[in-house]
């Protein structure tokens, strides 16, 4: 079941994967270009290094975000189109059906976590590095590998709901976020709590920092430091 | 009242300058005479004053007695008054931070001249204390947190005004130590953002430290023996004298140096960079205060017990011997285990990738657990 489902899933997403995969492999390549001590200068500074590096870096989670995004698309687009047809005359559950589907991305996603993986170790090859700074191409991967497999999961139950849920979820998701600040501030009138907090801050800060499931996003991207 | 009788005193002195420059006949002697009448006034004025100032202590002091219940705390030598209710809350965090970065200061005169007042910054009470040192009254210092802050905020605030306060018994330390400048080693940095610094300062010496030349880190701490063009050389390469130039004249090239900079930077002379950097009055040392007091942290910790008055004895002494002095291991020891320390540091970039990753992957698995549940497969 595993293996069809891998099949019609890299029928969907090669042309795309491909793409992805020279990007991947690129993306580390082109940050470090330029990177370092200039000819004929001895800069250690760290600044040195992450100059150039860091104008690149919105790109790194943005690249993860797009494969993850288009995997999952791709995953639900072929059931969508033909109106779960197929789907319906497997002799398997609903859950094992989904299962084995996204297992199929998750290992689809595997493909450009591998090119940026290599691409991050030979720019890391590239930069000779002085005492006291290290490069971190390995951990840099396992980052971006996390950060395609959260959007790609995240995209990929979106995807498989109706667009009826969906609808609804980002409905919640985008009054909390316009109407939630007007709610605190009316209710800081009457609670100390909401006149002291922020309540759509600290949902936010927990989102992306603490515990939340942005925070792949939103943590460190270095692929030079101390 | 004191204000008036001020005014009167400056027209009176104003009137008798216009008349003065008037009158070159006038003698010395009228001229004293006329000055020393003017005493009588002032004396009136600074007993007004006084007379104002104890009323206002004495207002303050009795507001506070309505309006503010308060006791005094003593955690060793560190005496602190807060409201009743927060007692427990002093004693604790108090004791805590003086255990934690304290521990070599076994007696500090300065303490004795100063007292800490710690309550909410939200639910502010008016604490007033007459209280007196060994030389005239005690140097108030107030600790006021929010209690929305976290007890590691509350620490950190309250060891930067005790440091402080302690760091006054060195300032009877010698020139070259003062000139030496290593901060406030009572509220040095971490070792982990020290490693950072190290890491990042672009000198040869720098990098020679990092990896294990304890005379390199001597030198980077301006503790080496050299001197002059010697010691820059130690400290940086030619490419980094020359881009240390460069950065500082970028803009301008005026003045009477300008000569030599245009023979440093477009020649790369590094003889005429040598000269500017010799004759430039700023500190060129490669580890500035916030890493030197690192180190001297260091030195209290190896010395434990009795190092702080170790280092405060240390009056005539060089920084080294000071170190010497306090640590009670020779400089290069104590040095070679203050870098040691420092690599054993290292921040690590990545440390909480692995359980970061986990937590992601919990995420996955919980959004595959919705797209399980939410269902196109159903009929109408």
């Amino acid at each position: 079941m595993y293996q069809p489902m891998l099949f019609l899933h890299w029928k969907q997403a090669r042309t795309f994967l491909a793409l992805a995969v020279v990007a991947a492999f690129a993306l580390p390549l082109l940050a470090s270009e330029g990177v370092g001590a200039p000819r004929g200068v001895d800069v250690s500074s760290l600044d040195a290094y992450r100059f150039g590096f860091e104008a690149w870096l919105p790109f790194f989670p943005a690249l993860a975000i797009l494969i993850g995004m288009t995997l999952a698309l791709t995953a639900w687009n072929w059931d969508h189109r033909f109106d779960h047809v197929y789907a319906l005359s497997l002799p398997v559950t609903r859950w094992q059906y989904t299962v084995q589907k996204m297992l199929a991305g998750v290992t689809l996603a595997l493909l450009p976590a591998v090119g940026f993986w290599l691409g991050a170790n030979v720019a890391a090859a590239s930069i000779a590095l002085p005492e006291g700074l290290n490069a971190y191409p390995n951990e840099l991967a396992v980052r971006f590998f996390f950060a395609i497999l959260l959007s790609y999961t995240m995209l990929f139950a979106a995807a498989a709901g109706t667009i009826r849920t969906t609808m609804w979820v980002a409905g919640v998701i985008l009054c909390f976020v316009f109407f939630g600040n007007i709610a605190n501030d009316f209710l800081g009138y009457y609670y100390d709590f909401f006149a002291r907090e922020n309540v759509v801050l600290i949902v936010f800060e927990w989102m992306f920092e603490t515990a939340g499931p942005f925070e792949v996003f939103s943590g460190s991207w270095s692929l030079i430091d101390v | 009242m004191f204000r008036r009788l001020l005014l009167g005193a400056l027209a009176a002195s104003l009137g008798w300058t216009n008349a003065l420059s008037g009158q070159t006949q006038q003698t010395e002697s009228e001229l004293i005479q006329q000055l020393d009448s003017l005493r009588p006034l002032l004396e009136r004025a600074e007993a007004e004053l006084q007379a104002y100032e104890a009323h206002v202590r004495e207002v303050a002091r009795s507001w506070a007695s309505e309006v503010a219940r308060v006791d005094t705390v003593r955690v060793g030598q560190v005496r602190i008054i807060t409201p009743v209710e927060q007692v427990e809350a002093a004693r604790n965090l108090f004791a805590e931070v003086w255990e934690h970065h304290f521990a070599s200061v076994d007696h500090s005169p300065a303490l004795d001249e100063v007292l800490f007042t710690f309550q909410w910054s939200d639910a502010r009470v008016p604490i007033f204390t007459d209280a007196v040192g060994p030389h005239g009254a005690v140097t108030v210092h107030p600790v006021e947190y929010d209690s929305r802050q976290s007890r590691a905020v509350v620490e950190a605030r309250i060891r930067s005004v005790l440091a402080l306060a302690v760091s006054m018994d060195l300032s009877g330390l010698g020139t070259d130590y003062r000139r030496w400048d290593p901060g406030n080693p009572l509220d040095a940095r971490s070792l982990e953002s020290a490693y950072r610094i190290v890491a990042m300062t672009q000198s040869q010496a720098s990098r020679a430290c990092l990896s294990g030349d304890i005379d390199a880190c001597a030198s980077a701490m301006g503790l080496g023996t050299a001197t002059g063009v010697r010691q820059i050389e130690d400290w940086y390469s030619p490419n980094e004298r020359w881009s240390l130039i460069a950065r500082t004249y970028a803009g301008a090239r005026m003045g009477r140096n300008s000569n030599t900079i245009a023979a440093c930077l477009d020649e790369r002379s590094i003889e005429h960079c040598d000269q500017i950097l010799v004759d430039a009055y700023r500190d060129l040392t490669p580890y500035r205060s916030d890493v030197r007091a690192t180190l001297v942290a260091h030195a209290l910790e190896v010395g434990g017990q009795g190092s702080w008055s170790r280092l405060r004895e240390s009056a005539d002494m060089t920084p080294s011997e000071a170190l010497e002095h306090a640590s009670m291991v020779p400089a290069e020891e104590l040095i070679a285990s203050w870098l040691h320390r420092l690599v054993e540091n290292r921040p690590d970039t990545y440390e909480r990738l692995l359980p970061k990753s986990g937590l992601t992957m919990l995420w996955a698995l919980f959004f595959a657990a919705l797209a399980m549940r939410s269902t196109r497969w159903r009929m109408g």
